[in-house]
């Protein structure tokens, strides 16, 4: 025990790869060697290398956590512990996490495999595994003071039980749950099916994230954990526009993506070009009886939903959460609206008081997406990523799915911007307005008009958009 | 005297002393040669100096100040001492007994310093007072920004009457930090104008320094104090002058070697001084008349308690003094340059748009609050320090 323990400081001063090959091979046959990634780039499908086959999902800036076998049992070692992870580049935040990332590796595994799970805790505090969704035993459950005392820090505790049934599911600490899922403690889990599934089809590309939310001040590194709501950073796998990799499709793909919401709020997942059927929740795959398709499917708290479409649309298309304030960067949310109040005649006197100032807001917020001020360090606009077009002016949940005829299957890496065939792309009108033709026989018998169609009076409606504001 | 000064060089000199901003040498120049308190201390002694006899030994203040231009305030000062010493220690050195007249001399001469002082503290004042009154039209041009902001605000729909009104409302509030803060100036202004001896026409077109003048780089030390004091202590200076004068009324001839008084500073741990004083020992065999000998007695305790008081007096000065000074440089070091972190931040954040145009403005105006304080905090040390000179002159029988 002593040795291990002291693997395992070692391994936090020095970085685990290289640390390991310096500890006894005893201490490593105990336990499987765990594996750090330190990159917040997505990593290729893992195949599986022993054990039942089966299509391996890409998990969106992030990886699978490699297993061992052991007398037909898989082992994989989960190392919670203090990590950096970059939401975006010009963005790092510290959190905690598994294996060198927040959030965690995806576990994958095949249903009925035997899986032990050493969990490593490397946190200052106590911390549990609980396995969202999953059938196994009680004690098994991960819940701290429930089914199991918390895991010391320094000590590593086994977790093993039996992936009963196919489908999507998370884990994250069920100890202090609140700070340390606020400071990004969670992870994907995916059970395979055994044989072929009535429900379950096969797909060419199978794409997972986690749906998280932080609350950081601009200009500062850790989240604030007594947030409860106002979280001002609204992430993909602990990744945030334009830091989101696109999820990169072969035309006429068959496309799955699974998405775990462990954020305090609902998030309304749009894609845009396709229809969609929600083929898995949290229970497993949805009989087809119940399925329709959809463009957009909200996901609630603690949920998890699987969609399945056909990339059968060449082209960008953006994927994102429909709550607009979702897919924005940290934002001031006292701001007071300036649109049409003239500022440009105050600007000399404000700036003869605050040197640098420039008036903002008077036409609306897009000039946001492109003027380039000095911001508060380790923070990212609440607009911006460049498109084709020019600024995008998006940050948050937004991603791209990307549907190319040329893509190799297999092929994840970016192809670039989508090269529209002429005439596809809407255009500045530059002629006149073409003639209509009015209909004039409105009314009939039942409401006979009272006066001449060219001589109605114009009417103006001014439309107001409902105001309000409760939680997020 | 004017006409022994060459008044028209003066008046030309003072002119042209006036159409710079006013400097604080320059005040005390001017204090110097139009002061009523000064000219009247002049005019007392104008036979004396009218005697050719006497010119050459009195260092008269108003021929002498035209080659003090690049001295420092302290130099002015203790060569003005030394003048007003001269005067008064003139019947002693001419052997004549005039202690009424004396009397009437260190009444003088304690107005002298005093107004000296006065001149110090009240152009420290008015340099202040203008500076913070330009502060506060600033706070004011932010404020009435923000309220004219408000007003399209409202207008536009964007704002409610409250938020316009809480706008409008640290505008009103600016308006009125304004109006005191520019009664203070031309208050300080006159003030300072009455010391010179200016009239109105010539207050209202006087011109003063933006700022008060830079804190120095580092405090005057105790050694300087202690060098400057035994070379100009007023008080301690004319005691000495009525010990010797009591020792000559009583017939000690010898007590002019036995009777220098010792005046050293002790320095105490770091700010505390001790005036040593050294009393001539005399052998009280030679003391035969008791009247005299009483009068010597008398003179020998004033000696003594000067020196008391003296020591205190310095203590006190010397410590708000350096309070004073290690204030000033914590708000320019510390607290300035904090408020102009958060200010430097404040504007990174309104570009990324996480607060608005009115915090913006805001926190101009508590910037501008920070500054005020710091000028507040330079004033209390210019004016400790013009104390402090007062201190070292000994302003005879002066309360503080
Ligand atoms: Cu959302």
């Amino acid at each position: 025990m002593t040795s291990r323990r002291r693997f395992f400081e070692l391994a936090s001063l020095t970085g685990g790869a290289v640390a390991a090959a310096t500890v006894a091979k005893a201490a490593l046959a105990a336990l499987p060697e765990p594996v750090i990634e330190t990159s917040p780039n997505t990593r290729p499908p893992l195949e599986p290398a022993s054990g039942r086959p089966y299509r391996p999902v890409v998990t969106l800036n992030g990886w699978t956590l490699p297993w061992r076998m052991n007398r037909g049992i898989k082992e994989f070692h989960l190392v919670a512990e203090p990590v950096q992870r970059e939401f975006a580049p010009g963005f790092k935040a510290n959190l905690w996490g598994y294996n060198g990332q927040s959030p965690g590796p995806t576990i994958e595994v095949v249903e009925g495999d035997r899986v032990r799970i050493f969990v490593t805790n490397k946190l200052p505090e106590i911390t549990s595994v609980h396995w969202h969704g999953q059938r196994l035993p009680s004690g098994m459950d991960g819940v701290v003071g429930l089914t199991q005392p918390g895991i010391p820090p320094g000590k590593t505790f086994v977790y093993e039980f039996v992936a009963r049934r196919p489908g999507t599911f998370m884990y994250h600490p069920h100890a202090d749950e609140m700070v340390q899922m606020a400071m990004g403690m969670m992870g994907f889990w995916v059970t395979h099916p055994k044989n072929k599934h009535p429900l379950i089809a096969d797909v060419d590309r199978d794409f997972c994230f986690l749906l998280s939310s932080f609350d950081i001040d601009p200009g500062s590194a850790t989240p604030k954990i007594m947030t409860m709501l106002d979280f001002n950073i609204w992430s993909w796998n602990s990744r945030v526009f334009p830091g989101i990799d696109p999820l990169v499709v072969r035309h006429m793909d068959r496309v799955r993506v699974r998405i775990g919401n462990l954020t305090m709020t609902n998030h309304p997942i749009h894609l845009h070009g396709h229809e969609f059927l929600v083929t898995g929740t949290d229970g497993g795959p949805t009989p087809t009886t119940t399925r329709q398709y959809e463009v957009t499917q909200d996901i609630a708290v603690g949920q998890m939903r699987q969609i399945e479409f056909l990339a059968d649309e060449e082209g960008d298309w953006a994927f994102h959460c429909h709550k607009s304030h979702h897919t924005m960067n940290a934002m001031g949310h006292d701001v007071p609206t300036m649109i049409g109040v003239k500022q440009d005649d105050l600007a000399a006197t404000i700036n003869d008081l605050v040197p640098g100032y420039m008036a903002m807001g008077e036409r609306g917020m897009d000039e946001m997406s492109t003027m380039r001020m000095p911001m508060p360090k380790n923070t990212l606009p609440m607009m911006m990523g460049e498109g084709p077009f020019g600024a995008v002016g998006m940050g948050g949940m937004f991603s791209v799915v990307k549907v190319r005829r040329g893509q190799k299957r297999n092929d994840y890496a970016d192809p670039g911007s989508y090269r529209h065939p002429p005439g596809t792309v809407a255009y500045e009108f530059t002629g006149s307005a073409p003639t209509v033709s009015r209909e004039s026989s409105a009314g009939g018998t039942s409401l006979p008009l009272q006066q001449p169609l060219q001589n109605a009076p114009e009417t103006t409606v001014n439309v107001r958009k409902p105001h309000g504001h409760s939680g997020h | 005297m004017r006409s022994v000064a060459a008044p028209s060089d003066e008046a030309v000199e003072i002119g042209q002393l006036l159409t710079a901003p006013l400097d604080r040498e320059s005040a005390l120049r001017i204090a110097l040669a139009q002061s009523p308190a000064m000219r009247r201390l002049l005019a007392l002694h104008e036979s004396e100096l009218n005697s050719a006899a006497m010119a050459g030994r009195i260092a008269n203040p108003s021929f002498s100040y035209e080659r003090l231009r690049s001295s420092e305030g302290l130099d002015i000062e203790r060569w003005l001492a030394f003048g007003v010493f001269d005067v008064l220690t003139l019947p002693q050195r001419r052997r004549v007994a005039a202690a009424d007249i004396e009397a009437g001399r260190a009444q003088l001469a304690t107005d002298v310093l005093e107004q000296m002082t006065a001149v110090r503290r009240s152009w420290v004042e008015a340099v202040a007072a203008g500076e913070k009154r330009r502060y506060a039209e600033r706070v004011l041009a932010s404020a009435e920004a923000s309220a004219e902001l408000a007003v399209r605000m409202e207008a536009a729909g964007n704002f409610n009457l409250l938020e316009r009104a809480r706008q409008q409302s640290y505008q009103a509030d600016a308006r009125s930090r304004l109006i005191v803060a520019r009664q203070h100036e031309l208050a300080a202004r006159e003030s300072l104008g009455r010391l010179l001896g200016l009239d109105g026409d010539q207050i209202r077109v006087l011109k003063l320094p933006p700022r008060l003048p830079d804190l120095p780089t580092a405090p005057i030390s105790a050694p300087d104090i202690a060098r400057a004091l035994t070379a100009t202590r007023l008080d301690l200076r004319l005691a000495n002058a009525k010990w010797r004068s009591a020792a000559a009324a009583y017939g000690l001839t010898r007590v002019t070697s036995l009777t220098d008084v010792t005046l050293s500073l002790r320095e105490q741990e770091t700010r505390g001084f001790e005036v040593e004083l050294a009393l001539p020992v005399f052998d009280a065999g030679d003391l035969q008349r008791g009247a005299g000998r009483a009068q010597l007695r008398a003179a020998a305790a004033e000696l003594e308690q000067t020196a008391l008081v003296a020591s205190s007096d310095l203590r006190v000065g010397y410590g708000a003094y350096r309070s004073a000074y290690d204030d000033a440089v914590h708000h320019r070091d510390v607290l300035v340059p904090l408020r102009k972190a958060m200010s430097e931040e404040t504007l990174l954040r309104y570009n990324g748009m996480l607060l608005g145009v009115f915090e913006l403005l805001s926190d101009a105006r508590e910037q501008v609050d920070t500054v005020i304080a710091a000028i507040e905090a330079s004033e209390r040390y210019w004016l400790a320090e013009a104390d402090l000179q007062a201190s070292l002159l000994g302003r005879p029988g002066v309360e503080r």
